[in-house]
């Protein structure tokens, strides 16, 4: 064995300790015991680990682009002819910003950030669990919440109709009377809290949770694109909910944020809102060049090229992507001046993207990669996300943006970004990680058609919008003359979104077909080189029988013939090891805390209290009673854990 | 070894400071001069004094160059042996030292291609 000369022996020895000796059957039952959640149904809304609640949001998320696919189905089931009258004009407002909201707020964030992240992160880093597990919980259920609230008000005929970005004056109290955008707004809280707490966790678990040996420039791509996520979120969701919150209470309480008449500013409602809307975009795009940079490595069978430039770039493009918000306000009579600053900054947005494409262009030369079904969504996320990232450059350049503004040529270029930015990586990202969540293969040719449909209907449904936007067919109309020449292009829109529904479709068949019949995927099934692919699929519950230690980029394919483990975290408790977050040294151990009802009643009470507020202002303080007698029953420790940590403290006392 | 012995290196806080400085000073000058700028616009239009844009500009490339210097301090100290993809710490110093020099060239670009407007454009247009 060659130990991996920075991780330090004597820190080890400490680590090491009484059950060193234990074989791995009874290690796996031990720790079997320890780690797993209560089953049943009150046993469900206990658990806390992980893999169960990463499940959960990836279903969740999906469910909500299924749902918000519907709604797009019905938009171009309206506009595939002139004056038609399947939706009036009040649903389709509905819809569309249902549609947007639902994608970017329900869907995108979550899947691409929460769900991949909080599922894979804890696994690629070696670890037991994610940091905070019970805030992990409780940011599932009030997303949850969030999203069903949502959709309850749309059934109910009171849906939010101000767009995806509800701009006052038209969502202000005076333009936008019920409750409509309130629940928009109120949305917006829930998915924003649910993304900070997951940011949080995330964070601290890369920094604090990595395995010894994975020093900060060994760290897998994938986690490297959830961590500056993670910090994009924490700097981005504050200003929404800033906005959002603001707008309630414009409504609420007769604040006059937004109201010029009485000293407010609306333009303010705009900067606040960019300021965390463009980033979003980088939110929902940067976990996704996580994933395509995990596929490539792993089917072209050798390590990332340039991975300091994919890092430098994935930085980058975080910081960037903060000072581009004023590209979505070039419509607003801002200084030219001011304006240059941030048509600069959104030209020069495209040199990272690109020296991403060409880092993996690089990876792939004279490698013949491997090309199954996660590499096809892959190669097609570099095709379309090119095309959207062309018509970005020609947007951010004020002339052409102030003749194509509000037209679909805008919606074609951010569904061009978004879905290639987004979908199919996600796509890609699914088929390369089911068989780790399900110990199960998805079927090739199901994947494959799967592939070609979507790429042929997204193109099909979308480029013709370039053409639209161009010939000047706005966006959000819910109906067009037939003499403005337009007709023939929605058509071929309409249908393209049909081949994308039975791709959608397939996919579905494939999901549930493979999950019962399959191939068994064992543990490694790709020779990928990542540590989540060094345990079981699917994962025990305690992750890893020993907690690995790392020896290079790729941990599995770098390992020493006999690569150190670390030995002597306790079996009869939740105990983990906690390194340093530069070099990922062993610091010290800790323990987390066991499942608990407490995070779902506590997700319970902050939604009455955020639904409330809807209605009440006094929501807040009588809903913040519940909110503290639950968040109170969260953290207080059980009798089991107070002996513990009484002993603990007594011979810490006893030591000094 | 020769450069372990060196100061800098063996203060693992300076060295890290260092490193960091090294890291964000591109990124913190680029939001600053981006920021301040569009916010200085309008006064610069009512009052005449473009001159203070130019400053902004220059402030943020000195700024840049102050963490581009740090970074360098380091990475000049390391040992040639010092590699990217290892795992110690001078191996990672090395990786935050490059990251840190090259972000200050990459936001040095962005600060001057947002400064070239500002002799082409008057803040009133
Ligand atoms: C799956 C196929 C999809 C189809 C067929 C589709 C279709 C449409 C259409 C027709 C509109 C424009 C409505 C109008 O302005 O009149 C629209 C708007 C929008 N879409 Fe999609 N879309 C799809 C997927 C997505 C995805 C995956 C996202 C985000 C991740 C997304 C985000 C948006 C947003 C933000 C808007 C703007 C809503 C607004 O104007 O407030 N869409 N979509």
């Amino acid at each position: 064995m060659t130990p991996d000369p920075n991780i330090s022996e004597e820190r080890l020895t400490h680590v090491e300790v009484e059950h060193a000796t234990d074989d791995d059957a009874t290690l796996h039952q031990r720790l079997d015991k320890t780690w797993s959640d209560p089953s049943g149904f009150i046993g469900w809304f206990k658990q806390v680990n992980h893999r169960s609640i990463g499940k959960r949001y990836i279903v969740t998320a999906f469910i909500f682009f299924l749902l918000g696919g519907s709604l797009a189905a019905l938009m171009r089931i309206q506009l595939a002819r002139p004056e038609n009258n399947f939706l009036g004009p009040d649903k389709y407002n509905q819809i569309f910003t249902m549609h947007g909201s639902t994608m970017m707020f329900l869907f995108a964030v979550p899947m691409m950030f929460e769900a991949l992240s909080v599922y894979l992160v804890p696994l690629m880093v070696g670890s037991r669990n994610i940091a905070f597990p019970r805030l992990n919980a409780y940011s599932y259920y009030l997303y949850l919440c969030g999203g069903i609230m949502l959709f309850v008000a749309f059934f109910l005929n009171i849906g939010p109709d101000t767009g995806w970005f509800s701009y006052v004056p038209l969502s202000g109290p005076d333009f936008s009377p019920g409750k409509r955008v309130d629940f928009w707004a109120q949305m917006i809280t829930f998915t924003e809290v649910s993304a900070l707490a997951v940011a949080v966790e995330i964070i601290v678990t890369v920094f604090k949770m990595r395995a010894p040996g994975m020093s900060l420039n060994r760290i897998p791509l994938f986690v490297w694109a959830s961590l500056v996520t993670a910090f994009m979120v924490i700097f981005a969701m504050p200003s929404i909910m800033l906005s959002s919150t603001m707008l309630i209470m414009d409504r609420l309480v007769s604040t006059q944020f937004f109201n010029p008449a009485e000293g407010g500013d609306a333009l303010l409602y705009q900067h606040l809102f960019w300021f965390f809307g463009h980033p979003e975009v980088y939110i929902i795009f940067i976990p996704g060049l996580g994933v395509v940079s995990s596929v490539i490595a792993a089917f072209s069978r050798r390590h990332v090229f340039g991975y300091l430039a994919l890092v430098l770039s994935l930085v980058t493009t975080a910081f960037v992507g903060f000072g581009l918000w004023v590209h979505h306000m070039f419509a607003t009579g801002l200084p030219q001046l001011g304006e240059s600053f941030f048509t600069a900054a959104s030209l020069m947005i495209a040199i990272p993207t690109a020296t991403q494409i060409y880092c993996w262009i690089a990876t792939m030369w004279g490698r013949r990669p491997v090309l199954m079904t996660p590499m096809y969504w892959v190669l097609g996320f570099f095709f379309i996300l090119i095309m959207g990232g062309l018509t970005g450059i020609m947007l951010a350049s004020v002339p052409l943006d102030l003749q194509v503004h509000d037209t679909f040529f805008v919606v074609a270029h951010f569904h061009y970004v978004l879905i290639g930015g987004a979908v199919f990586p996600l796509f890609a990202a699914l088929y390369f990680w089911f068989p780790k969540i399900t110990g199960r293969m998805l079927s090739e040719a199901a994947g494959k058609w799967n592939f070609w449909l979507f790429f042929f209907g997204f193109n099909m449904t979308f480029f013709p919008m370039h053409i639209l936007g161009l010939r000047g067919m706005p966006r959000r109309v819910y109906a067009y003359p037939p003499e403005m020449g337009w007709t023939a292009m929605n058509v071929i829109a309409s249908l393209g979104a049909v081949l994308m529904t039975v791709s959608v479709l397939i996919f579905l068949a494939n999901v549930f077909w493979s999950m019962r019949r399959g191939a068994i995927a064992g543990d490694n099934p790709w020779g990928a080189g990542t540590l989540e692919w060094g345990t079981s699929s699917p994962p025990p519950s305690y992750n890893f029988l020993h907690i690995p230690t790392v020896n290079g980029r790729e941990a599995l394919w770098d390992a020493a013939p006999n690569q150190a483990i670390v030995t002597g975290l306790r079996t009869d408790v939740r105990e983990v090891l906690v390194t340093n977050y530069l070099d990922a040294a062993p610091d010290h151990r800790t323990e987390f805390p066991d499942a608990s009802i407490w995070p779902f009643l506590a997700a319970l009470a902050t939604t009455a209290l955020f639904i409330g507020s809807i209605f009440t202002p006094w929501a807040v303080p009588i809903g913040a009673i519940p909110v503290a007698i639950t968040m109170t029953g969260w953290f207080w420790p059980g009798k089991e854990e107070s002996r513990r940590r009484k002993a603990t403290e007594k011979w810490a006392e006893e030591e000094a | 070894m020769a450069e372990r012995s060196n100061p800098l290196l063996q203060n693992s806080a300076r060295r890290d400071c260092a490193l960091w400085a090294g890291i964000l000073a591109g990124p913190v000058a680029f939001a600053l001069d981006e920021v301040v700028s569009y916010a200085m616009t309008q006064h610069s239009c009512s009052t005449g004094h473009v001159i203070i844009l130019h400053l902004m500009g220059l402030f943020a490339l000195c700024l840049i160059a102050v963490g581009a210097t740090q970074a360098w301090t380091v990475f000049a100290k390391l040992p040639e042996q010092a590699d990217q993809e290892a795992g110690g710490v001078l191996d990672r110093s090395r990786f935050m030292a490059i990251s840190g020099l090259v972000l200050c060239v990459g936001f040095s670009i962005l600060v001057i291609a947002q400064a070239i407007p500002r002799f082409l454009l008057s803040p009133c247009d």
